[in-house]
């Protein structure tokens, strides 16, 4: 077949350009690292890649959540903590206060520490979070929860709300209780804890001790021991989730390293085989097209 | 010996021409579109002498050029398919590129927003909290305006392009009639030859102008060639070259469309019979690429839109006011076509995303019967039939309605749902303390109840005007039924209690689990101060893993991916059939010049051969010159 000068000339740099261009291509994918570059390239890998970084930007939002939530739960319990020893102490001194060896004197001074302890029980039903919330008030953190006239009445002044954040796909957790709950409606007591105490340092001082408020302090204790439970199941659930959410994570990134990224090891040798040809190509250009009839022409 | 004489100077003379070709030939070697010629030598007719014929030297019949019609066409025809896909694929290309990077898409701005709903909900008071969701809600719309504007910014791309290439159409148009006229003037020669550069410069002409467009050529008696675009529109009619023009598109301005400039001077639309070269591939990526990718992304931003808001209003603000709109769109465009003669006032309005698609549609009036015709696959709503324009309709996710005139007869309105989605979309609030995280209603449990059941959170479905009225749930003896007390709730007493079991009234929807004691109760109120309330910051934070769109089967994440996937396959098919085209046009190439090109060994030959010729007839001359001298010498002794 004849060939004409210009196109075989034309079809060498032609080939020597599309060699150029898969030369780039392969040059690209390796400083980026990604074998997909743009959607073109692989269209269904690449909206995989979109929905995976999703999920693994939403799973690491739940990371974030799961570490705000222990956070809180955690003021929650060493709040509690302190609250259950405070009612030991007031259950100690209800012990101590109906025994008959006790005068009047000697249950005046119980009464004062017992009232000392009422005002520091207030102190922790109204404990604010890190974010200056309080922790006991329901739906109406910024409101103060409880409060006192004075005259032995003790008020609720937040709702039953209970805020919960999402730490999985499918799990929310509760990161508070009821202030109602946790020191207001005791199961089985006689009113609040706020309330018990009170009257445990009116009998101490009228000197008229009565053995019920030890059980009242025995109720008290159960009631706030089983919120703490409660709390540290809650604690404990953050914990798994936050293991399972990371292998999860793991297991999205290999699937989407696996779509996107470029394996080097064969993206190199094709890189290799590619400019090995493109120096074929360049060599055959110089020699073929040094060939002419007209050099040996005189 | 005069004989003698005379054949060497005809045999001199051909071989000049015969090497001026092959030096024209050389010369031309690098013309685009030059066709080699080739001497036609041929014996003088003999002489008749003394009972001999005698053989009198050679003569140029003719110049030919090497030249198959067929191989020229086949060149003509690839040349506009592969344009076509090349201008395709480079438009496309850029969509792609766009939207290659994962970190610069839509994607990173949308989950930053959801991410910032969640830390939201984590604290719902704190108003840095407030400021990153309100902040992240800017910079997700800007983001789709961004998008908007750089699609946008391709379709004026694209407008601009038309236009100069129905130029480029017409002076090539109006070359091909000069190079007609000037073939028509030219001196016929030999077999009433045509001038053979004049026709490898047609022959160009009409290759360029194959990749603005597919064409068809028919060949004149008179050596003048027509040439013919569309649908058969005459574009070159022997001496005298017709014209396109650019129109604005009948529904929409900014729309530049191909138009044919009939004889009587009228510009007729015929974008859609425009088939192959540089402008068939530019509307082709407009109306298959670009248009897609606009409302494929104006879709997710109505989705978004229209699912924040719905449970943004069922929210309770910081101020304890309910929640607003939370981002703000524009409605459906509804364009009519500017040869409408009714005075039909319509609107349009989105009223169920999840059956929205990314189709535009036409609607028109025809005969009686209003009609709505979906683009994307022709599926005509008999509109009459729904009771359009008596009462409004719904279709596909769009409500209808006629505000006031009429439609007359054969008007037509273009519908297009989505395609300002993304340009118009904005943060409706201003301020932070009006994202409602908080649900407008608070569930409490009696404070003297004696039973182990518990009142979840409940959750609120719609605006009832009662909604936050307080209502009371009492416990029968034995707790086996309940009684309910309340504005709105018409007071039902005996209802049977299950335990878990769904309890609605006023807009809002409980449940009540365990054992519950005789005379305990429950109430659900008005949420006051419940500023500490994150629950419906978990619902908007929920959006994003909603199947909200596409009938409930898509995510606007997926939504976003498929529009990704769509641009991806069009631009990876558009290179495909290019570099399918590119090889096919080679192969055409090569087949045409295999016969018609310049091969410089074969021309260095020919000189070879043809000077040799030379020599050897200039040696012949000297044979007679001496033939003479000697008669000469012998006669003059």
């Amino acid at each position: 077949m004849r060939v004409s000068t210009k196109e075989m000339q034309l079809q060498t740099v032609q080939a020597m350009l599309d060699q150029q261009a898969q030369i780039n291509r392969t040059q690209n994918q390796l400083s980026t690292g990604r074998r997909i570059l743009t959607p073109a390239d692989d269209p269904s890998g690449s909206t995989q890649v979109l929905s995976l970084g999703q999920v693994i930007d939403t799973t690491n939002q739940y990371q974030r959540n799961a570490d705000a939530a222990t956070a809180r739960l955690n003021i929650e319990d060493s709040t509690l903590s302190s609250a259950v020893d405070l009612l030991q102490r007031a259950r100690e001194l209800a012990v101590q206060g109906n025994n008959g060896t006790e005068n009047a004197a000697s249950r005046k001074a119980i009464a004062t520490e017992v009232r000392q302890l009422a005002d520091s029980m207030m102190g922790l039903a109204n404990t604010k979070d890190s974010n200056g919330e309080y922790l006991f008030a329901g739906y109406k953190t910024q409101q103060q929860p409880f409060s006192s006239n004075g005259a032995g009445t003790y008020t609720y002044n937040g709702d039953q709300g209970q805020r919960s954040v999402q730490i999985g796909p499918t799990r929310q957790i509760a990161t508070s209780d009821s202030g109602q709950n946790v020191f207001m409606n005791i199961p089985g007591g006689s009113g609040s804890v706020f309330s018990m105490l009170n009257k445990l340092a009116s009998d101490m001082e009228s000197n008229s001790p009565d053995p019920s408020s030890i059980t009242d302090m025995d109720t008290a204790i159960k009631n706030l021991s089983g919120v703490r439970a409660a709390v540290g199941a809650r604690l404990n659930a953050i914990d798994l989730q936050k293991n399972a959410n990371d292998s999860a994570v793991l297991q999205y990134q290999t699937a989407q390293s696996k779509i996107q990224d470029l394996d080097y090891a064969s993206a190199i040798s094709q890189l290799n085989l590619q400019m090995t040809g493109l120096q074929a190509a360049q060599q055959s250009y110089i020699k073929v097209q040094g060939l002419s009839l007209f050099n040996y022409l005189r | 010996m005069s004989d003698l004489l005379g054949t060497g100077v005809s045999g001199l003379l051909a071989m000049q021409q015969a090497l001026a070709t092959t030096s024209h030939n050389i010369s031309n070697v690098n013309t685009d579109g030059y066709t080699r010629q080739r001497v036609e030598l041929g014996a003088q007719p003999p002489q008749f002498n003394g009972g001999l014929y005698t053989g009198s030297g050679v003569q140029v019949e003719s110049i030919q050029r090497v030249y198959n019609q067929f191989l020229t066409d086949q060149v003509r025809t690839a040349t506009s398919l592969e344009s076509q896909h090349q201008a395709t694929h480079d438009l496309a290309v850029q969509v792609d590129n766009m939207l290659a990077d994962p970190q610069s898409g839509l994607t990173p701005a949308m989950q930053k927003f959801f991410n910032a709903v969640q830390d939201l909900a984590s604290s719902p008071t704190s108003s840095a909290a407030r400021q990153v969701v309100l902040s992240q809600a800017q910079t997700l719309t800007s983001r789709f305006n961004d998008m908007f504007s750089q699609l946008d910014g391709l379709r004026s791309g694209v407008n601009t392009n038309i236009q100069s290439m129905v130029k480029e159409v017409n002076t090539l148009a109006q070359s091909i009639a000069n190079v007609n006229q000037s073939i028509v003037n030219s001196p016929r020669g030999a077999n009433g030859q045509l001038p053979n550069d004049l026709l490898d410069q047609r022959d160009q002409l009409i290759n360029q102008l194959s990749q603005y467009a597919s064409i068809r050529t028919m060949s004149q008696s008179d050596g003048t060639v027509n040439v013919f675009i569309g649908n058969g529109q005459s574009l070159v009619v022997g001496t005298k070259a017709l014209s396109l023009s650019t129109v604005t598109d009948a529904y929409d301005p900014t729309r530049q469309q191909v138009a044919y400039v009939d004889a009587s001077g009228n510009s007729i639309d015929i974008s859609n019979q425009i088939t192959g070269g540089k402008l068939g591939g530019t509307l082709d990526f407009r109306d298959n690429v670009l248009d897609p990718a606009i409302n494929g992304l104006g879709r997710v931003a109505i989705g978004l839109e229209q699912t924040v808001n719905a449970q943004h209003k069922l929210g309770q603000d910081l101020n304890g006011n309910p929640g607003g709109d939370f981002f703000s769109i524009g409605a459906p465009q509804l364009l009519p076509n500017s040869a409408n003669t009714g005075n039909a006032s319509i609107s349009a309005a989105v009223s169920d995303a999840s059956a929205l698609t990314t189709s535009n549609y036409v609607l028109q009036l025809n005969g009686g019967t209003y009609t709505l015709t979906r683009l994307s696959d022709g599926a005509v709503t008999n509109l009459s039939a729904q009771g359009f324009p008596g009462s409004p309709v719904q279709v596909d996710g769009v409500t209808l309605t006629l505000n006031s005139g009429a439609m007359a007869n054969g008007d037509k309105f273009l519908l297009r749902p989505t395609h300002t989605g993304a340009q118009s979309i904005a943060t409706a609030i201003q301020n932070t303390s009006e994202i409602a995280a908080a649900a407008p209603i608070v569930t409490g449990a009696g404070a003297s109840n004696t039973g182990s059941a518990s009142v979840s959170a409940g959750t609120v479905n719609s605006l009832d005007p009662n909604l936050q009225q307080p209502v009371t749930i009492t416990f029968n003896n034995p707790p086996t039924s309940f009684n309910v007390s309340g504005p709105g709730t018409g007071s039902p007493t005996n209802v049977p209690y299950t335990s878990g079991g769904n309890i609605a009234y006023n807009g809002w929807t409980i449940q009540i689990n365990g054992t519950p004691a005789a005379g305990d109760q429950f109430t659900v109120t008005a949420n006051t101060d419940g500023t500490g309330d994150n629950r419906n910051a978990l619902l908007l934070a929920g959006i994003q893993n909603q199947t909200s769109l596409d009938g409930g089967t898509s995510t606007l994440g997926d939504a976003y991916g498929s529009m990704v996937a769509g641009v991806g396959t069009r631009t990876k098919q558009a290179e495909l059939a290019q570099s399918a085209q590119q090889s096919l046009l080679t192969q055409a190439t090569s087949a045409r010049d295999s016969v018609s090109g310049v091969n410089l060994d074969e021309e260095a030959a020919n000189l070879v051969r043809y000077q040799q010729g030379y020599q050897a007839a200039a040696h012949a001359i000297s044979v007679a010159s001496t033939l003479f001298d000697s008669l000469l010498s012998a006669v003059g002794g």
